[in-house]
């Protein structure tokens, strides 16, 4: 392998992860953008995502071709509504009494929900690491020495789609410009009749079934899942959208994919298992000298 | 249509801002409401919008007393305001800001004949439809927002100092249309710190002192009296 088809293959294992955070990360910065909180749950109904996703698939035990087709639209379609649904009722129950309230106490408050799924999950699936079924196991393209699975391609164009599909919500549709007003200046939208509960709600619905689908993909990447996978997964997608300019859309996605290729490149030229140091060395820096990220959120205030 | 507010009371904490304001606002009138800075002008458009909480008082549209709505409901019923700094979707483009000033009527097949009727208004609209609303200059940016707020169709229309900032050339600009509204049918209830042309636009005006209303009137009679010309007019 020369030196140039290396560097582009870690680029391509960290392209396919970073669309991973890049969904994870929407989340995080859609609820940051529209009430200012750092919603700490969003790490755990990511892998919860995942969890819902290895339900379905054990309903359907025997994959032949044709089923396992099926199969994966049905895990990412539970994994996604089942998520959206979860992060609504948090919100409903657990942010909305709080949103006059102190910063502070709604953090802590994300704190406390982001335990409460991370010891459900371990009740329901147990403490013990989860296989995940692997789908399109041995298929591959090659170029050169340049191999894409066919799973990296997968995960690649399915998160593509999902961006492409939230960027026509955003931009073309009334609720979407509902969204965007909204995270803007939350007193104007509701003078002008936007019912901005409903709009929170749709944020939510929409954050946490991208976190979802991410969770789906996790784990037909990595083949094991944890209950505890989310905390960490979700600080990294924290820390991509910090990259990308907490708050901001585009941003969002480019902090998912920058991360994922840095740690890519990480993982490959120097070892693996450095790849979480560099995700949080690239916090920490960013924290001290870049704080509002590539694509900085234009705010009046 | 009638809009009578009884009694309001609204603070914010233990702070009392406005100690019982009565006030009444009828369709196809400008009614205005002048003070000093703190007298509880905002505060008492917020309360009327649905914003901030009634403690005490009423509200009566028509006759028809309304109770702890939503901020959506007050516009859906035709009660629409235009808020202090404009307030306009600086990131959205201004025919965004028009269509979300629609938001509550998005399946009325008007909104686009409204558009068109407000850029006839303001043409000037029209030629930055695609432009980002932050790019526009002050007084384009209050013509978006007193724009965006007709495309509610409101029937009592709130305006909180609209002539706040801008040059006397786009003020007048600005009076003119409200007067085009007014004779329209609209209902407007106007706070404004160019009290001279508030009263003297006004069919009836109230002055507002720390949460009182001191003083009410025909708009041009309170322009002879001698309190409010010493107060609010700097003679």
């Amino acid at each position: 392998m020369s030196h140039l088809e290396t560097f582009l293959q870690q680029l391509i294992n960290g392209l396919t992860i970073g669309m991973i955070y890049a969904l994870i990360a929407l989340g995080y910065t859609m609820v940051y953008g529209i009430i200012q909180l750092i919603n700490f749950a969003h790490g755990e109904i990511f892998i919860t995502g995942a969890f819902f996703g290895l339900a379905v698939f054990s309903l359907f035990p025997s994959l032949t071709q044709w089923n396992s087709v099926f199969t994966l639209v049905l895990m990412f379609c539970a994994a996604m509504a089942g998520c959206g649904l979860l992060g609504v009722v948090i919100e409903r129950i657990a942010y909305r009494p709080l949103r006059k309230a102190p910063r502070l106490a709604c953090l802590i408050t994300a704190i406390g929900i982001s335990f409460i799924l991370q010891n459900v999950l371990m009740l329901i699936w147990g403490p013990v690491d989860k296989s995940f079924p692997a789908f399109f196991k041995h298929s591959a393209l090659t170029v050169g020495a340049l191999r894409i699975t066919f799973m990296q391609g997968f995960i690649i164009t399915t998160s593509l789609v999902m961006m492409i599909a939230l960027r026509f919500f955003v931009t073309r549709t009334m609720l979407g410009k509902a969204l965007r007003a909204t995270s803007e200046d939350m007193t104007a939208a509701r003078l002008m009749g936007i019912n901005v509960d409903k709009v929170i709600s749709v944020c939510f619905l929409i954050g946490s079934a991208l976190g979802g689908a991410g969770g789906v993909m996790y784990g037909m990447y990595y083949n094991t899942i944890s209950f505890h996978d989310g905390y960490l997964v979700g600080i990294k997608a924290f820390t991509a959208a910090v990259l990308g300019g907490i708050g901001n859309v585009p941003g969002a996605m480019l902090g998912g994919i920058a991360l994922g290729m840095l740690e890519g490149l990480g993982a490959g030229y120097l070892s693996s298992a450095w790849k979480n140091v560099f995700a949080f060395l690239i916090l920490v820096i960013l924290l001290l000298c870049w704080p509002s990220g590539i694509l900085r959120k234009s705010r009046n205030e | 249509m009638v809009l009578k507010v009884e009694n309001l009371r609204v603070g914010y904490g233990k702070i009392e801002v406005l100690k019982g304001i009565t006030l009444e606002v009828s369709q196809g009138k400008i009614t205005a409401l002048v003070g000093a800075n703190g007298a509880g002008k905002s505060t008492t458009l917020m309360a009327i919008s649905g914003i901030l909480p009634f403690k005490e008082g009423s509200m009566e549209l028509d006759g028809r007393r309304i109770k702890r709505i939503r901020p959506d409901e007050i516009v859906s019923r035709g009660i629409v305001q235009v808020p202090e700094g404009r307030r306009v979707f600086r990131g959205l483009t201004v025919l965004e800001n028009l269509q979300l000033g629609a938001f509550g009527r998005q399946k009325d097949r008007t909104v686009k004949e409204d558009i068109e009727r407000v850029y006839r208004l303001f043409p000037i609209l029209s030629e930055r439809q695609k432009q980002e609303a932050g790019t526009l200059s002050g007084g384009e940016q209050q013509m978006l927002a007193i724009g965006r707020a007709l495309m509610a169709k409101p029937k009592i229309l709130l305006l909180d100092e609209p002539s706040l900032g801008l040059a006397p050339l786009v003020v007048e600009k600005i009076f003119d249309v409200l007067l085009k509204i007014q004779a329209e049918g609209v209902g407007i209830l106007l706070v404004e710190q160019n009290a001279r042309w508030a009263l003297e636009a006004a069919a009836w005006a109230y002055v507002l002192e720390t949460g009182k209303i001191v003083l009410e009137g025909e708009g041009r009679k309170l322009l002879m009296n001698t309190q409010v010309r010493k107060a609010y007019l700097g003679e």
